[in-house]
């Protein structure tokens, strides 16, 4: 599935915003934290499909060449997609609401309570772990999209981001100027 | 029809993943007096009609409150969640730099010789 940075950047901070508001139920109430649960596994699929094709290179020389940053990418992504589907897996059992709806009961008790808290305090350790890792690619994608545009509206022209228009050199991106022809001597 | 089957790949591996909790919850020894072999749980309580209800305090079912909007405390929990995954991504990115450092020297130390 070929998907552009921009489309990208925006499933990945909508995930990252939903995480943020999904693991924090005194925010939402029970009701909403339980069905953005459940969503964010739609999310979470679609990331997965975005980076298919990354996922099964890596996934079939993961042996090949052990200590590589792909590999604890890899890795990394593998533990939050064991964690997050225990996570939701767990929450579904012991939800109130979801369950209610589709007239199922589960007697689930404090183990599966336990084990929810635990996987999400786990996906949160990794889900930092994981930006960590893709640092320079957020960074620079989020000057290219969001922080070009801003930048324009206050200079008072737009900067429409294209891939020439930005050249990454290590951690810095430089966004191309535009010149005036009557500023040329 | 391939994106089905991805999709049907990645719920598959979920499945797995569940299976494994779900197997692992029922092997731990606290599993049987949480209810799990099918026995009503104690936390559990049958109703006047048969039908178990839900414990309802005040802190709701698993320490949140049941319904209503967004809270102060709620929001301050969202900026803690915040804060712990940038103090974490500093951690790992600090290390990142410490290592690929590490690695430069090691380089630098070893071109001389060459």
């Amino acid at each position: 599935m070929n998907t552009s940075s921009k489309t990208n950047l925006v499933l990945d901070l909508s995930i990252f915003t939903a995480f943020l508001v999904v693991s924090n139920p005194r925010m939402t109430g029970n009701s909403i934290h339980e069905w953005l649960g459940i969503s964010f596994a739609a999310g979470i699929i679609t990331h997965l499909l975005f980076h298919w094709q990354w996922l099964v290179k890596i996934g079939g020389e993961f042996f090949k060449k052990l200590f590589h940053q792909s590999r604890l990418n890899f890795a990394l992504d593998a533990l939050f997609f064991i964690f997050m589907t225990g996570s939701i897996f767990s929450g579904i059992l012991i939800s109130k609401d979801v369950l209610q709806l589709i007239g199922l009961q589960f007697n689930a008790g404090q183990g599966w309570k336990a084990i929810h808290s635990l996987t999400s305090d786990a996906s949160l350790i990794i889900l930092a772990a994981h930006v960590a890792l893709h640092w320079k690619w957020i960074i620079s994608n989020i000057g290219r999209y969001i922080g070009a545009p801003i930048r324009g509206l206050f200079s008072g022209k737009e900067q429409v981001p294209t891939a020439r228009a930005t050249q990454q050199t290590g951690s810095r991106t430089l966004a191309s100027q535009p010149v005036r022809i009557s500023e040329r001597k | 029809m391939k994106t089905i089957l991805k999709i049907i790949t990645i719920l598959l591996a979920a499945a797995l993943v569940c299976a494994g909790f779900y197997l692992a919850v029922g092997s731990s020894p606290t599993s049987s007096s949480a209810g799990f072999d099918g026995r009503q749980p104690p936390n559990l309580q049958n109703g006047a009609d048969g039908s178990s209800t839900r414990p309802e305090g005040e802190e709701g079912f698993h320490g949140e409150r049941g319904e209503g909007g967004a809270s102060v405390e709620g929001v301050l929990g969202m900026f803690g969640s915040l804060l712990k995954i940038s103090v974490i991504a500093a951690l790992v990115l600090l290390i990142q730099k410490g290592l690929s450092k590490l690695k430069l020297d090691k380089v630098e130390t070893a071109s001389p010789a060459q």
